[in-house]
């Protein structure tokens, strides 16, 4: 037990003394749960090319092992447990879509040089990128959550699993209902039948162009239902897409637009997908405009509140921000000048401030669209960040080699900066309804950031040399890889082909897609190919949007254009569900029965289908390492 | 006037979008005439997330940058005209009907009835804590904050920032409670409620002074 005494009153427990909060035990449990999820999701990044959040499996797994193991009684210290280990996690999407890339690229007779990069220093990129990710969204935390009050449909579901403990019986049946409902569908309809989307449009005779298929997934109703009204603008950018520009396209465009609108997934990978994160930039530049008043009043209202009342004890001291943004700026100054030989301090001080302005334009972006959807436009930034760093490192005269490894380094930094901020905004608004103090849950959040990169990197280098034949030890990685270029492809097929490594990071075994997709981009970048006219059309409609006035929506209808339209259909379903049952049965309903149901459907889906990775992860780190 | 700017915003946006994406990248069509229509179908053809962003050509051409730039016009014309005509009481009143007497009452409510459920805490068990939060608190919070913009409309930004940090503090000193409560302890349950008081207190004492101001 936590409490200092118990008693009973009216048959039910109470407890006296200090309510536990930011203990040793939730730390230590969080870093334990939170390295265990960190290399399995890490794992499945590199194999299976996706990420999982892990808010809400540490919420669960740590429901069990403080609760049940440790017999501890607290709400909140669980909250900072899953804080910690969800900070620990924040590494492996952060580090695994970016710095595999380097090992990748190494193939090239001509790049072998990119994975002798400095290991203590990439290291010190990703842990500084992460506090100064953390130190940035400071100010953003009483915008976003106290004064917008952003739904964070993640948060609401984290909040909601904490909970239960209290809430009662019936919400928790709604909950787990709902996570059984939500588990066993995904277990039928995906794993054993093999249903990932259900075309509607076919069977209605309707023309590929409308892309009429939902996403086959409970997850995507539940987070759907969590956004419920302020979801509707991202639907609105899918519908404009897919059911007015492409059918305008089929009937005015060029015969060969007419052909492509009508392959939707090649519509939007090569024309909606880059307007999207064009679009996502003009709107997030034109919020940043918008919301500076709100963000200096913010800061302005946290250093009077600091002089005057109690509210200002629940904050980190907004001078934390000033400090951070020096520092920050310093440490990209400093990565960037170590990470290459040749490289100038003029160089290496033009990327760090560009870096570190790009970290607090991307951080927003992040936490704005987790805030309101639940989906996170990481990797585009990402692309965004490193397309920056490698247009000012060849202008200013870099070598290949040395521009793609300083931009890799630095933008490794860039890419945990961004993934540390989406990550706490998402735990503080878990932490805001319960209770949490913000300042104990950022101290908690930076406890956890430097153990990721890590146990992720350790992960990574383990998993490049395990299996890599003796013979080959001592040769360049470039002199062991074999090319895939031979064959029958068209040419078209042929520049999407990725070169095969025959062992580690990159080879059958541990494709990693994203990676590689990074790679490749970053070959085209240092040719000089980056589709910056369509960035700049959308950029400036995205702009438009967001100094409208109409709050918030330039972010939204871009994020409708940059994902794929099965899944933005079927998460409007549960913003109409959330609507239809907010107009019938009210707002108290929805709130008390709707809610956990749908965190309990997102729950569900992800369990199982972590379920279903797990032991692949096992086996394969079993195998990888008896290679 | 509103909805003459609503119109054009829109009119705007979306030209300037069918003006972004009307004419297709070299790239994107040779990868598209690379494949078969069975294959377009199938969902293994799509490419590592990232990849397909990178257009290795100078496109500038591909956008009709006259068309484009009239619909931009558009939009600014649109956005001007949205801004002059809008009455931004009647824009915060469309998504809630509260005015500000309203905010000031969900207050005083809030701030009697943590009154009231502190004078009995005592006699009630953890669970009836947490169900007179829900049953007697959540409505009030929950219309506070959808009213909310109407500070900014009457008293500016920094009496709104000022207004909700105590608010939103208070709020969620009350979730503290609640989650306190629901562990059992009561102790700290009672402090929070108390805090919260005072925050929500001295968030109507800043909406009363704005109002005397």
């Amino acid at each position: 037990m936590s409490g200092d005494s118990v008693e009973m009153r009216q048959g039910e427990l109470i407890r006296r003394g200090a309510y536990p909060e930011m203990t040793w035990q939730a730390i230590i449990v969080g870093w334990i749960l939170g390295a265990l999820i960190a290399v399995s999701i890490s794992y499945a990044a590199l194999k299976l090319g996706f990420s999982i959040e892990g808010s809400e499996l540490a919420a669960i797994l740590g429901w069990g092992v403080l609760r049940g193991l440790m017999r501890r009684t607290s709400i909140l210290e669980n909250n900072i447990n899953q804080t910690v280990a969800s900070a620990v996690n924040g590494a492996s999407s952060g580090i695994m879509f970016s710095v595999p890339a380097l090992f990748i690229l190494s193939k090239k007779p001509e790049l072998s040089g990119v994975a002798d990069f400095n290991v203590p220093l990439m290291l010190f990129a990703c842990i500084a990128g992460a506090f100064i990710g953390l130190a940035f969204v400071i100010p953003l935390r009483k915008q976003m959550i106290d004064f917008q009050r952003l739904p964070y449909p993640g948060g609401i579901a984290v909040a909601t699993i904490l909970k239960s403990p209290g809430a009662g019986i019936t919400k928790a049946m709604y909950l787990f209902g709902g996570a059984i409902v939500s588990g066993l569908f995904f277990y039928v309809v995906k794993k054993k039948l093999g249903y990932e989307d259900v075309g509607v449009g076919a069977a209605l005779g309707l023309p590929p162009r409308y892309s009429l298929v939902f996403y086959c997934s409970l997850m995507t109703i539940g987070v759907g239902f969590l956004s419920g009204k302020g979801g509707f603008w991202f639907g609105a950018g899918g519908f404009i897409c897919y059911w007015l520009l492409s059918p305008v396209i089929s009937t005015f465009g060029s015969p060969d637009m007419q052909g492509m609108v009508e392959m939707p997934g090649v519509m939007r990978k090569f024309v909606y997908k880059p307007t999207g994160i064009g679009m996502l930039i003009g709107a997030a530049m034109g919020g940043i405009i918008m919301a500076f008043p709100l963000i200096r009043s913010a800061i302005s209202s946290m250093n009077r509140a600091s002089k005057s009342d109690s509210a200002s004890q629940d904050e980190m001291p907004i001078k934390l921000l000033a400090t951070a943004v020096v520092m920050g700026a310093a440490c990209l100054v400093f990565l960037a000048y170590k990470s290459a030989p040749g490289m100038s301090l003029s160089t290496a001080l033009l990327m760090a401030i560009l870096g570190t302005v790009w970290i607090w334009i991307a951080g927003v972006i992040v936490a704005e669209c987790v805030g309101r959807t639940n989906w996170s436009p990481l990797s585009g930034m990402t692309l965004i960040a490193v397309t920056i760093l490698i247009v000012i490192a060849v202008n200013m005269g870099l070598g290949k080699t040395e521009t793609i490894v300083s931009c890799m380094v630095v933008g490794a930094a860039i890419c945990l900066a961004i993934s540390q901020a989406s990550d706490m905004m998402l735990d503080l608004k878990s932490g805001y309804l319960v209770g949490a103090v913000p300042r104990r849950q950022q101290m908690a959040q930076f406890v956890g950031a430097w153990l990721g990169p890590c146990i992720v990197i350790g992960l990574m280098f383990l998993l490049e040399n395990a299996g890599r034949p003796p013979e080959a030890a001592d040769q360049p990685v470039a002199a062991v890889v074999e090319t895939s270029q031979e064959g029958t492809a068209s040419s078209a097929e042929q520049k999407f082909d990725i070169e095969k490594k025959e062992y580690g990071i990159g080879s059958d075994a541990l494709p990693a897609a994203q990676a590689s997709a990074l790679a490749s981009v970053i070959e085209g970048l240092v040719d000089g190919n980056v589709p910056s006219y369509r960035y700049t059309a959308a950029g400036g409609l995205g702009f438009l949007l967001a100094i409208s006035g109409l709050g918030g929506i330039g972010v939204m209808v871009a994020l409708g254009f940059y994902m794929p339209f099965n899944i933005v259909l079927t998460y409007t379903i549960g913003c109409v569900l959330r609507i239809v049952c907010n107009k019938t049965a009210g707002n108290r309903w929805a709130e008390e029965f709707g809610i956990p149901i749908a965190a309990g459907l997102i729950i569900g889906e992800a369990l199982v289908d972590v379920g279903f990775t797990l032991p692949k992860v096992i086996e394969g780190l079993y195998q990888t390492m008896m290679m | 006037m509103k909805t003459i700017g609503q119109v054009l915003l829109w009119v705007g946006f979306l030209s300037g979008s069918l003006a972004t994406v009307f004419y297709a990248p070299a790239e994107g069509v040779g990868y598209m005439k690379a494949m078969t229509p069975e294959k377009a179908l199938e969902k293994d053809f799509e490419l590592p997330d990232l990849q397909a962003v990178v257009i290795p050509e100078e496109g500038w051409h591909l956008i009709p940058w006259v068309w484009y730039g009239v619909s931009v016009a558009f939009c600014v014309i649109g956005i001007v005209v949205l801004k002059n005509a809008a009455n931004p009481e009647q824009q915060v009143e469309q998504s809630s009907n509260l005015s500000l007497a309203d905010l000031s009452v969900r207050l005083t409510q809030l701030t009697g009835n943590l009154e009231g459920l502190l004078e009995s805490l005592d006699d009630l068990p953890p669970s009836q804590i947490t169900a007179r939060i829900d049953e007697q608190l959540a409505d009030d919070f929950r219309e506070f904050a959808d009213g909310r913009n109407l500070i900014t409309t009457e008293y500016g930004l920094d009496v709104f920032a000022d207004v909700m940090t105590q608010f939103a503090s208070g709020e969620r000193s009350v979730n503290r409670a609640w989650s306190a409560a629901a562990d059992g302890y009561v102790d700290e349950a009672e402090a929070c409620l108390k805090r919260g008081r005072d925050l929500l207190q001295e968030a109507h004492r800043l909406l009363n002074d704005a109002a005397k101001d």
